[in-house]
């Protein structure tokens, strides 16, 4: 099941523009390795869930994958061949916003071979250019 | 050991002028404590990413000034790889100090040949030392943990004249079972699209109406 929040305080939300970098979320917290995006973008639910079972598949339980976005912001979209007005659309998917420098994935008790083995697999999945970054030391 | 550092005072304040320090190569730093006067810096970007590379915690400043400091807190770009600002304070090298060091991992667990994996829970130690004797980092070997079991605090051997502040009982790796993921894989497909729960949204009996 693609994640969607369990409670939400407006269904629809206006697209905005994703302006500036990530000032939180964008140091790895969890894991010794970690996913950071490079561009600005959305990124669908189903998206999201695709790279998480691509890196699973790939470290077989051996070490931890850690997820750290989250899909907040409902997209709406009209059904096809509908005349013109009646108002928004119906919410179709849910996506998360990803600002330059937001840590997407995290992975730890894994070597950096694998890690980086899996970060590729795991960014093909992606619709931002992204890179792998290791913890910062003390 | 200190690492030592070229500094210049700054008589600049301020984003802009700072944005003019960061393009000249160099970066904004504050040195404080003791009680005296609060500093400000500039220290050359190279030199500071080479103490930093090597493990720096102390830094011996020269140049404009003649002094001791500790890094205290150090502000980074939105990537993780520019350093914006430094926060420097001031301590003699003998003076006791309270400072977290990293936690390294060292050899590989038999547990793992036993198909288990291994878990660095804690990352970071809170000691207190000297400001010449901060370690550049605890090392742990984990080449007889077993699956199962766990490594905490009292199992790790400490250098000389530094004080434990982070609670003896407090585990730093665990070896578990590897568990198979394979049912999670399938209960992951996208089922049909359920809508979230809207707060002080109309209940459905009203909307029949």
């Amino acid at each position: 099941m693609a994640l969607m929040p369990k409670r939400v305080k407006h269904r629809k939300s206006q697209r905005r523009r994703i302006k500036g970098n990530a000032t939180r979320g964008n140091s790895v917290v969890f894991g010794d390795f970690g996913l950071q995006a490079m561009q600005p973008g959305w990124i669908k639910a189903q998206t999201i869930e695709a790279g998480r079972i691509a890196a699973t598949q790939y470290i077989r339980g051996e070490g931890r994958l850690y997820v750290r976005m989250f899909p907040h912001k409902s997209i709406t979209s009209t059904p096809l061949e509908t005349r013109m007005g009646k108002g928004k659309g119906e919410p179709e998917h849910w996506v998360a916003t990803v600002k330059p420098g937001t840590i997407m994935y995290e992975l730890s008790g894994v070597s950096e071979q694998q890690a980086k083995v899996c970060f590729a697999r795991l960014a093909h999945k992606m619709p931002v250019r992204v890179r792998l970054v290791r913890r910062r030391s003390a | 050991m200190a690492e030592t550092l070229n500094v210049t005072r700054r008589e600049t304040t301020g984003s802009n002028a700072m944005k003019k320090v960061r393009r000249a190569g160099l970066i904004p730093a504050n040195l404080f404590g003791h009680g005296q006067d609060n500093v400000n810096l500039s220290i050359r970007a190279d030199e500071w990413d080479l103490a930093l590379r090597r493990g720096a915690k102390l830094l011996a400043l020269a140049g404009d000034l003649d002094e001791t400091a500790l890094i205290n807190i150090v502000q980074w770009d939105h990537l993780g790889t520019t350093t914006l600002h430094v926060d420097l304070i001031r301590v003699s090298a003998d003076e006791k100090v309270a400072t977290s060091v990293n936690i390294e991992i060292r050899g590989e667990a038999a547990g793992t040949k036993q198909g288990g994996s291994v878990n660095q829970v804690l990352r970071q130690l809170d000691i207190e030392c000297t400001a010449d004797s901060i370690p550049a980092s605890i090392l742990v070997n984990v080449s007889e943990l077993e699956v199962g079991g766990s490594i905490t605090i009292a199992d790790v051997t400490l250098p000389e004249g530094t004080i434990l502040v982070t609670p003896v009982d407090t585990v730093i790796v665990v070896c578990t079972e590897v568990l198979e993921t394979e049912e999670d894989e399938e209960a992951s497909g996208v089922a049909g699209l359920a809508e979230p729960e809207v707060i002080g949204g109309k209940p459905e009996e009203d909307s029949d109406d």
